[in-house]
């Protein structure tokens, strides 16, 4: 499968309508680094998207979502989220940023407040009306099929489960995108299949952008719309290729597996490594 | 600290019946009541054959019961205790606002360390001595010279407290816009919490054997003053006893204080082992 | 429990990597300081009834340079203070194996412990002193009574976390008893029992001092003593310089050297 422009599920071409996401040539540097995380960075996110990132360790991904979500300023280049532009070359524009659901790679829950708390605390932060704090907890938990631990502390949690809490709370501020970086990768294999798919059926309804950040290739093509390679550091974006295969996707999908097959053998070769029969490198 | 007495107690070998024998035996062969029961043998032993100048544990007792009973003892309690008080409070807000004023300024850590280290050095006379000389004999000497010891101990909890702070929960609260008020009551002071608390526990042990040095130079009146004229006039029994009034009021307010403080504050945390808990 | 302020107080030198800037511009300021101290101390101290003059008290220091005496008090000093510490380390050494050996133990001497431990070291002098009719053993035992519930208390945490894992290893490999001791128990608890007598080692100067204070005719605690009978100010700064001193020397001559070594093979080692 070459690379072609792609359509969203909507069937709209995300690439001339106006991106809802949209980074142009953004570089960062971490202050004190040598090199820089990214340099001229550049891609386009449509409406209700999954886009998934993915590139290898070090290629400044997680930067892209730093600055995405307000805790990075980029030296260069300009950012917007629907229409309002965030950051013009060094500079933080917007006043007021757009509410983000954000899901780490750990939990990052407040231990010392119990499930529900934590999730108040982000709604009030999104500044959401407050009489409507215990339906969308109620909803949300229950979503993810926690609805019974809402008054319960963190550390009595599994940690597939805390980061299901984590996973509501980013879609309790019913936010226009979702941000997640690498969020299944410290669950074990059998907890992030079923997270994978938890993830897609608790999308799928709604229909916010998501921006997935991955290493895992199997991981992307299962979820995306279309993924974004990037090159090893510094990083720029090397592709954005569609991933046309309709949903409900399965993971053991033969089709999937081709997909992934080719991805590799292609990303292997951008990435630096020759070795023909190295397998996937999820 | 308390003592954990339900680990390993020889209670689950089934002979833990109800009759007077059962009991008996349950609470004889208990670790706790042995431990005493040597003591108190040990000690008679060694005063009554080795050491002259060690009172018995019935003198000693006596002297207790006779402290505990008498009018003079709980003035001069009171006394002590108000000044403990009142210096560990002290201690702790100008080590609070010292310690974290460290933690967010290069300068203010690099001009209070020598500070704090020296004072942690200087030996506990020499402050009171120094103390006296520069104020007199009086009550601002003696809680003056009590901040100067323990406050830098109290600092070092709370700048060390600072610097462990996680940067990840503080980038979560950024990404889902805390205000900076939430920000410090759920992610800042939860986090000092424990430091706080075991600064502030450390701090009431710390004013609370100082004092008695201090009170022995520096007052006369006090339980450190009592215990000190005791010891001029060569009453050894009731400087023991008088010292383990000390042991008494700690067990109050370690138990009934910190330790109840401690469950409601960090009912939160998953359970760590403990050297003594109740 | 909080017996590490004394080793915080000691590692609160802030060991994260401040940069080349960060490395000069600390001790700047803290060379800053001692100047305005000294400064303020020689133009302010004829104002106060009590401050000596900087130059007597110079004077004085170098005086007691060439005193046999200094030296003879220096000396007690630092006997009582190695020989009080020597025996309570070891005493607590014995008691906290005793102690890891099973609950009973663990119970038996809790009471000695939290008993110990909640005593104040003027107390545990007074009361010492008094049973051995004010000698020399007196101060040992003082030194060694306070130290002994930290070095437990101290030793017990740390060895919490040790790794059973190990042990099952040299199991596994059938280790000598020898060989066990030697390459995984000792150096396992090398850091702990390191730890535990850094901890204290402050606090263990600290009551001879006041042991000497109240109760003998020699030593750094009876120079206090003195000067503060015949209000000699100069005498109490000095030996109060002295005091630090020695305590400084050791922490950093001594103890920061045997810790680089013992803690060679950790991860981030020290210093």
């Amino acid at each position: 499968m070459e690379l072609e422009t792609s359509r969203t599920r909507s069937g709209a071409d995300p690439v001339s309508a106006a991106p809802f996401v949209s980074i142009e040539s953004v570089g960062f540097t971490y202050p004190g680094a040598r090199r820089p995380a990214l340099t001229d960075t550049s891609l386009g996110i449509a409406k209700g998207e999954f886009a998934c990132i993915l590139g290898p360790s070090g290629c400044g991904k997680s930067t892209l979502l730093s600055i995405l979500s307000g805790l990075a300023v980029p030296d260069t280049g300009r950012v917007s989220i629907d229409g309002e532009v965030l950051y013009d070359q060094g500079h933080a524009v917007a006043e007021h940023p757009p509410a983000l659901g954000y899901v780490f790679q750990d939990p990052r829950l407040l231990p010392w407040r119990t499930v529900r708390q934590n999730l108040n605390l982000a709604l009030k932060g999104a500044q959401v009306d407050r009489a409507r704090w215990d339906e969308l907890v109620d909803t949300y938990l229950g979503m993810c099929g926690l609805r019974e631990y809402a008054d319960v502390w963190p550390g009595k949690l599994s940690g597939g489960q805390r980061q299901r809490v984590a996973i509501a709370r980013a879609l309790a501020i019913e936010p226009p995108s979702v941000l997640m970086d690498e969020p299944f990768s410290t669950l074990d294999e059998v907890t992030a299949r079923f997270m994978r798919q938890e993830l897609l059926d608790l999308w799928e309804p709604i229909g916010q952008t998501i921006v997935f950040v991955t290493h895992s290739i199997r991981e992307a093509v299962f979820l995306a719309d279309h993924v974004f390679v990037m090159s090893a550091g510094p990083g720029r974006v090397l592709e954005r290729r569609a991933i046309d295969i309709p949903r409900p996707r399965a993971y053991e999908d033969p089709h999937l597996a081709e997909i992934e097959g080719e991805l590799v053998a292609w990303v292997l070769e951008q990435w630096g490594y020759h070795d023909a029969t190295a397998g996937p490198t999820t | 600290m308390t003592i954990d007495t339900e680990a390993r107690t020889p209670t689950t070998d089934g002979t833990r019946a109800r009759t007077p024998r059962g009991i008996v035996r349950s609470v004889g062969t208990h670790p706790l009541v042995q431990s005493l029961v040597v003591t108190v043998a040990v000690w008679w032993g060694l005063s009554e054959w080795f050491f002259i100048f060690l009172p018995t544990p019935l003198e000693v007792g006596a002297a207790f019961v006779d402290a505990v009973t008498s009018a003079e003892f709980y003035a001069d309690l009171v006394v002590t205790l108000r000044r403990v008080v009142l210096a560990w409070i002290g201690a702790m807000i100008i080590a609070v606002v010292l310690g974290i004023a460290m933690g967010r300024s290069w300068l203010i850590e690099a001009i209070a360390h020598p500070w704090v280290f020296v004072s942690l050095a200087l030996p506990g006379p020499l402050v009171v001595l120094f103390s006296i000389l520069a104020l007199g004999l009086g009550e601002l000497t003696t809680m003056v010279a009590l901040l100067i010891v323990v406050t830098p101990f109290v600092v070092t909890f709370v700048y060390d407290a600072t610097r462990a702070l996680d940067s990840r929960l503080d980038e979560m609260s950024i990404v889902y816009q805390m205000t900076a008020r939430d920000r410090v009551r759920h992610v800042f002071l939860p986090q000092m919490a424990p430091a706080l608390m075991a600064g502030a526990r450390f701090g009431f042990a710390m004013s609370w054997k100082l004092v008695v040095l201090v009170e022995a130079l520096s007052s006369n009146v006090g339980i450190g003053e009592r215990i000190q004229f005791f010891f001029v006039f060569n009453d050894p029994a009731r400087v023991i006893a008088w010292t383990l009034t000390f042991t008494v009021v700690m067990v109050i307010v370690e138990v009934f204080g910190f330790q109840a403080l401690d469950r409601r504050l960090f009912a939160w945390r998953p359970e760590a082992p403990h050297l003594f808990k109740t | 429990m909080a017996v590490d302020a004394v080793v915080r107080a000691e590692a609160a030198t802030g060991r994260r990597d401040p940069g080349v800037l960060g490395r000069t511009r600390r001790p700047a300021v803290t060379v800053v300081m001692v100047g305005i101290v000294l400064i303020l101390w020689a133009m302010l101290w004829d104002r106060t009834d009590f401050l000596p003059s900087p130059a007597t008290t110079w004077d004085y220091g170098i005086g007691t340079l060439t005193e046999a005496r200094t030296y003879h008090d220096l000396a007690a000093t630092t006997r009582r203070l190695v020989l009080g510490l020597g025996i309570g380390y070891v005493g607590a050494v014995a008691v906290t194996l005793l102690m890891r050996r099973s609950g009973r133990w663990k119970l038996f001497f809790a009471p000695h412990v939290f008993v110990l431990i909640s005593t104040p070291g003027l107390a545990m002098s007074l009361i010492s002193l008094m049973i051995f009719g004010l000698s020399e053993i007196g101060i040992y035992l003082a030194v060694a009574g306070v130290v002994f519930p930290f070095v437990v208390v101290s030793l017990l945490e740390g060895m919490e976390g040790l790794d059973a894992n190990l042990g099952e290893m040299t199991h596994v490999y059938h280790f000598s008893i020898r060989d066990r001791i030697r390459h995984q128990v000792v150096p396992e608890m090398a850091p702990y029992m390191f730890a535990a007598f850094r901890n204290v080692h402050a606090l263990a100067w600290k009551i001879v001092v006041i042991a000497e204070l109240f109760t003998q005719d020699d030593g750094i605690g009876w120079q206090y003593k003195r000067a503060f009978a015949f209000f000699e100010f100069e005498r109490l700064i000095v030996w109060g310089g002295y005091f630090v001193g020695l305590v400084v020397l050791v922490e950093y001559g001594v103890l920061r050297p045997i810790e680089r070594l013992v803690f060679r093979w950790r991860d981030n080692p020290p210093g």
